[in-house]
């Protein structure tokens, strides 16, 4: 196929390489801006503003963090832990709930469909899930509570899966390994699942982000701050800092607030393990090899 | 007839088992707590129990429509959807397809791992880069309006551009993110009908027009329907935190969920809130069915239910 | 066809609800019939504590902080030795930080089979009322008689009536500045240089001159960041206005039991009349009421701003140097101070009706208003470790001191019994004192305006304050007229007037039963 295409510039090559650049480059230099500033001196930041190329550069927002250190790495290990265990588990859940909706034959099918699409649109709210899953799950101050509650099967998700069964993997091939005698769990591991390589890595990635970028279960269940996971810990810091400027004198401490580049370090540090993970991930995305070979 | 029905399950039993723990985790985690919806008609009083305080109707409710804002913000809220699922859905189809074309799998990685990037960063943060652009000693004002001779421009102030700015973090924030599910379904397609119409000599223009487009119909009808039954749904982050809350531009930022906010931060009403909630999701679902009623309709095999 | 399929799929729905509804029904009943609820149905819990402390019953306690300490398993220990020995009981302390105490206690109030037995919380802008209606505070004045005589004698009835309802005390507020002023705090090196005399002002138009001169002589300053409370300039008190806690509907003279509407008062006018003269002038930081990401405190370390506007008290200088580098202070001190309902109520002590044991729950109040180590503990740590006391009866940081860097001794109960920290002034408790009774009474003191009747005017109300009221209240508004103008009208529409109505009726009927 690479051969075929010829070498000159056409329109379309041209209108495609720079709507991919600009969006590329409008998604990364933001995202250099919080680098640099992490990596500016706090002052210069207050009298000169944001800037690529600040007066005075400092590491002391990251010496902040090392100091902090025990605290910083613990809480690195809680959203490691969570995030590979609770992608893991959810995304296998999803799976195995989207492929037998998938599946136009399977009777009741409808209904089940609509089980799921119904939580998509309607939940009972904040209070009901808090008093459930504290007074009858007692997941609170727990590792269950960063895991369970409403990340691990997300109906948009089965959703977004089943559609991708029905289009991707075609009738003809799960029919005729059934009449090889392959039964249903044979079909799904040997056959289904190999075929949805580049579902599988969407969704880890999806359930996997939703997890790393979690800090709503650690603000509900958690009051141990040993078990906050990074997100957590920004968050406090950032929530922190509002309360306190909206108190006022009030509540005045003797904690110095931690400044403008500690929060762009930490957000820095919350979000580099996922683009270092990236890469990885990307061995999902390769084109259809099996479809075409199956067929052939 | 029975027992052919029974044969028939038997004949599903591992599909049945394998629906099970994903549905008995959203009998827990979602239906469970829906009992508490009642807590919507209730004057709640926690000593007696939520169960047994006493009923007051819709009263409720009424916050949510009487009041001379109701109408800005449903609008804000209808219209800022509508415009965010129309351009996602352009922008994520585009970016997919031209991601899909880059052979150089080092290339792809690369402007596959940039336009993720926005979206892993939290609205918080998103909202001080915003202002480190926007704010009055902010990079916009200091690095091209005054250098440039222009005067500056107090952001934050103006109400005429806070639609775009909006429409644009949204977009900047999601697209990548939404283009992944796109990309993946690309990637699944038989690659020898492509091979096929380039032997043709089909131009790349028309090989989306006429091949990657239809192709892509299902995935795409689905997505738009799930989004369309959020469409009373906002990001709280992106009206709230981004707009830094700032009041002069508050009839373009002012949408259901922040409105909600504003008016039960203190009165910490959870029967009111949970009012809103549940007037977002029938209003949703309403829209939702109707929506799969006219997809039966036009092509029935892309139906969610 | 689809319509029977809808309606199937909507029974299953209705029908699954209904089940689980039915059961988490059961299950809640027998937490909500008795007046002893939540002593059964958590015994598992209940054990659990049996096993470490004997038969002691353990009182979960909690507690807010700026960030939680990281030896605050120490500061638990040390807890319950002390009031082991002294009433008979453990204590789990629940550390909250400012920033997530009112997310996190709403919801355990809200799930009643949770023990909290004692609880310090927030209640600024709300008051109690919104939590007495929904049966979530114990009321105290029975406990208070029995187990609180240390506290009546410390807080006084007066205080104590501040935070009651028809009569019922349900909250004890802590020692602290129960009267509320307002003072702007400038970097002393500019006041010094330029010679001005704060001491003169009395009142903010006084502070057009002192604004003038720091302006000409440090124009790339911006010569005020805001108030610590950001954004509202209305941060405790105004004039001689009583807010009645969300300014919706005041009292325009605390003396006078008439509700009123401050946006269309002459006062009001006159105040964005000078703001917005003060921003004209480019006095006033441009990102005053948008900027999130900066206190004004570090506006003024970093040497963007010449000042702030902070709640006064005697010690405030001392205590902003807390959190002020590179620079000192000095106030500028307005008006006279004056007590409120909101400033009495704004943290307390209370009991929820969540409390398993409702009287030892009161004991251990007790001991925070009559108790020296209690005391001291909370504020200060392990003496000898997080503090030392110095020759002069100070305190001062001890060798670990950053396992418990939160020093503060006002939310403890009685700060008065807690050592001065160094630095401070010797007799800063006694001026404390002498500034709380030197502050006047407002005669709405304890009123609190339940607003669930009219809670379709507040919320849309609230809009509309976010709309207009820190943009003319730091000078934004062009036409100062114009806006004000317009900034009523959209209140009245938003149903101002029957609110400020219900709140006179209530307000009403609050003075007429006392």
């Amino acid at each position: 196929m690479q051969a075929k295409v010829k070498k000159h510039i056409t329109l379309y090559g041209v209108i495609k390489n720079v709507f991919l650049w600009i969006f590329s480059l409008s998604c990364l230099v933001p995202f250099l801006l919080l680098i640099i500033s992490s990596l500016t001196e706090d002052k210069s930041i207050m009298q000169y503003g944001y800037s690529f190329f600040p007066k005075e550069w400092s590491l002391d927002a990251y010496k902040y963090l090392l100091s902090q250190g025990g605290k910083i790495l613990h809480a690195y290990a809680i959203s490691v832990f969570v995030t590979a265990a609770g992608t893991f588990l959810g995304v296998s859940m999803t799976l195995m709930l989207a492929y037998p909706l998938s599946r136009r034959d399977l009777p009741g099918r409808n209904v089940f469909s609509f089980l799921v699409l119904f939580t998509l649109l309607f939940s009972g709210g904040l209070v009901p899930s808090y008093i459930m899953w504290t007074t009858v799950f007692h997941i609170k101050n727990t590792i269950w509570a960063l895991l369970v509650p409403n990340l691990m099967v997300k109906a948009f998700f089965v959703i977004m899966a089943r559609s991708y069964f029905q289009s991707g993997i075609p009738i003809e091939i799960l029919e005729s390994a059934r009449i090889d005698g392959a039964g249903e769990v044979r079909i799904f591991t040997g056959i289904v699942l190999p075929l949805a390589k580049p579902l599988i890595a969407t969704l880890v990635l999806f359930i996997g982000l939703s997890y790393w970028n979690d800090w709503n279960n650690g603000l509900i269940y958690l009051t141990d701050s040993n078990l906050y996971s990074i997100q957590n810990v920004l968050n406090e810091m950032i929530k922190s800092i509002q309360a306190l400027s909206t108190m006022g004198g009030i509540a005045s401490s003797r904690v110095a607030m931690p400044s403008n580049t500690v929060r762009m370090a930490i957000a820095v540090v919350g979000t580099l393990p996922l683009l270092i993970a990236y890469p990885f991930l990307q061995k999902g995305f390769i084109k259809g090899i099996v479809v075409g070979g199956v067929k052939g | 007839m029975k027992s052919k029905t029974r044969k028939k399950i038997l004949q599903y039993k591992y599909l049945y088992l394998m629906l099970l723990p994903g549905l008995l985790y959203l009998l827990i985690n979602n239906y469970i707590p829906m009992a508490g919806l009642v807590i919507a008609f209730k004057k709640v009083n926690f000593q007696t129990g939520i169960f047994k305080s006493p009923w007051c109707g819709f009263d409720n409710f009424k916050y949510l429509f009487h009041t001379k804002d109701a109408w800005i913000i449903t609008r804000n809220t209808i219209l800022y959807n509508l415009v965010f699922i129309a351009l996602a859905l352009v922008v994520s189809l585009a970016l997919a397809i031209f991601l899909s074309e880059i052979r150089n799998t080092k290339l792809r990685s690369f402007h596959q791992a940039c336009v993720l990037v926005p979206y892993i960063i939290s609205y918080v943060v998103v909202s001080y880069l915003v202002y480190a652009f926007l704010g009055s000693n902010g990079l916009v004002n200091k690095g091209i309006l005054l250098p440039a001779g222009g005067r500056t421009v107090n952001w934050y102030m103006e109400s005429k551009y806070w639609p775009f700015i909006l429409v644009f973090v949204n977009t900047w924030k999601n697209a990548g993110y939404a283009s992944v599910m796109y990309l993946a379904t690309i990637l699944g397609f038989d690659d020898s009908i492509f091979e096929a119409a380039t032997l043709d000599g089909a131009a790349p223009w028309q090989k989306i027009r006429y091949l990657t487009l239809p192709l892509l119909k299902p995935t795409v009808i689905t997505l738009t329907m799930l989004n369309i039954g959020r469409i009373f749904y906002s990001d709280f982050g992106l009206f709230y935190q981004v707009p830094q809350n700032s009041g002069a531009i508050l009839n373009v930022t002012n949408v259901l969920d922040t409105y909600v906010y504003r008016g039960l931060l203190e009165l910490g009403d959870v029967s009111m809130s949970s009012a809103a909630g549940l007037y977002q999701a029938v209003v949703g679902f309403a829209i939702i069915i109707a929506a799969n009623l006219i997809v039966r309709r036009v092509s029935p095999e892309d139906a969610i239910f | 066809m689809k319509k029977r399929f809808l309606r199937k799929s909507l029974a299953v729905v209705m029908a699954v609800s209904t089940m689980l509804l039915a059961c988490t029904a059961c299950g809640s009943t027998d937490q909500g019939e008795g007046d002893t609820p939540v002593q059964e149905s958590s015994g598992e819990e209940a054990s659990g504590e049996n096993e470490s402390a004997g038969d002691m019953p353990n009182l979960v306690v909690s507690y807010a902080y700026a960030e939680v300490p990281a030896d605050i398993d120490k500061i638990e220990a040390a807890l319950s030795e002390m009031t082991k020995e002294k009433i008979g009981c453990t204590v789990t302390l629940e550390a909250f930080t400012y920033g997530n105490i009112n997310d996190q206690l709403t919801l355990i109030l809200s799930s009643p089979s949770e023990q909290l037995d004692v609880m310090f919380g927030r209640f600024y802008g709300t008051g109690i009322s919104g939590y007495v209606s929904k049966g979530q505070l114990t009321g105290l004045n029975d406990l208070l008689d029995e187990y609180g005589q240390g506290i009546k004698e410390v807080i006084g009835q007066d205080y104590l009536d501040a935070a009651a309802i028809d009569g019922e005390v349900y909250g004890v507020t802590t020692c602290r500045d129960l009267g509320a002023q307002v003072a702007f705090l400038f970097r002393k090196d500019i006041i010094d240089e330029l010679g001005i005399d704060l001491s003169g002002v009395r009142a903010y138009e006084d502070l057009t001159p002192v604004f003038e001169q720091i302006h000409e002589a440090h124009p790339e300053l911006y010569v005020t960041g805001g108030a610590a409370v950001q954004p509202s300039f209305f941060i405790k008190q105004f004039k001689s206005v009583d807010f009645l806690a969300d300014k919706l509907g005041v009292l325009m003279d605390y003396k006078e039991p008439v509700v009123s509407n401050l946006f269309e008062s002459q006062d009001f006018r006159d105040l964005v009349e000078l703001t917005t003269k003060w921003n004209q002038a480019g006095y006033i930081y441009p990102d005053i009421t948008t900027d999130s990401s900066n206190s004004v405190q570090m506006l003024l370390s970093n040497g963007l701003a010449a000042s702030y506007m902070q709640s006064w008290k005697p010690g405030a200088i001392v205590e902003n140097q807390n959190t002020v580098q590179n620079y000192e202070l000095a106030a500028a001190v307005i008006d006279e101070p004056a007590a409120f309902t909101m400033s009495v109520q704004s943290w307390m002590w209370t009991i929820p009706t969540n409390s398993k044991y409702p009287e030892k729950a009161m004991e251990f109040m007790n001991l925070l208003y009559t108790d020296e180590e209690v005391v001291n503990l909370l504020s200060y740590g392990i003496e000898g470790e997080h503090y030392v006391v110095t020759e002069d009866g100070f305190a001062a940081n001890g060798p670990q001191s950053a396992g418990y860097a939160d020093k503060a001794a006002w939310k403890a109960g009685n700060a008065y019994l807690a050592h001065v920290w160094e630095g401070d002034e010797a007799d800063l408790y006694e001026k404390l004192k002498a500034f709380n009774d030197s502050a006047d009474t407002t005669c709405a003191m304890g009123f609190v305006m339940d607003n669930s009747s009219v809670s379709t005017e507040y919320t849309a109300l609230q809009s509309v304050l976010a709309q207009y009221e820190t943009l003319l209240e730091w000078g934004f508004a062009g036409d100062v007229d114009a806006t004000i103008q317009e900034f009523n009208d959209a209140l009245y529409e938003a149903g101002l007037q029957a609110y400020m109505d219900e709140k006179q009726r209530q307000l009403d009927e609050f003075l007429g039963g006392q």
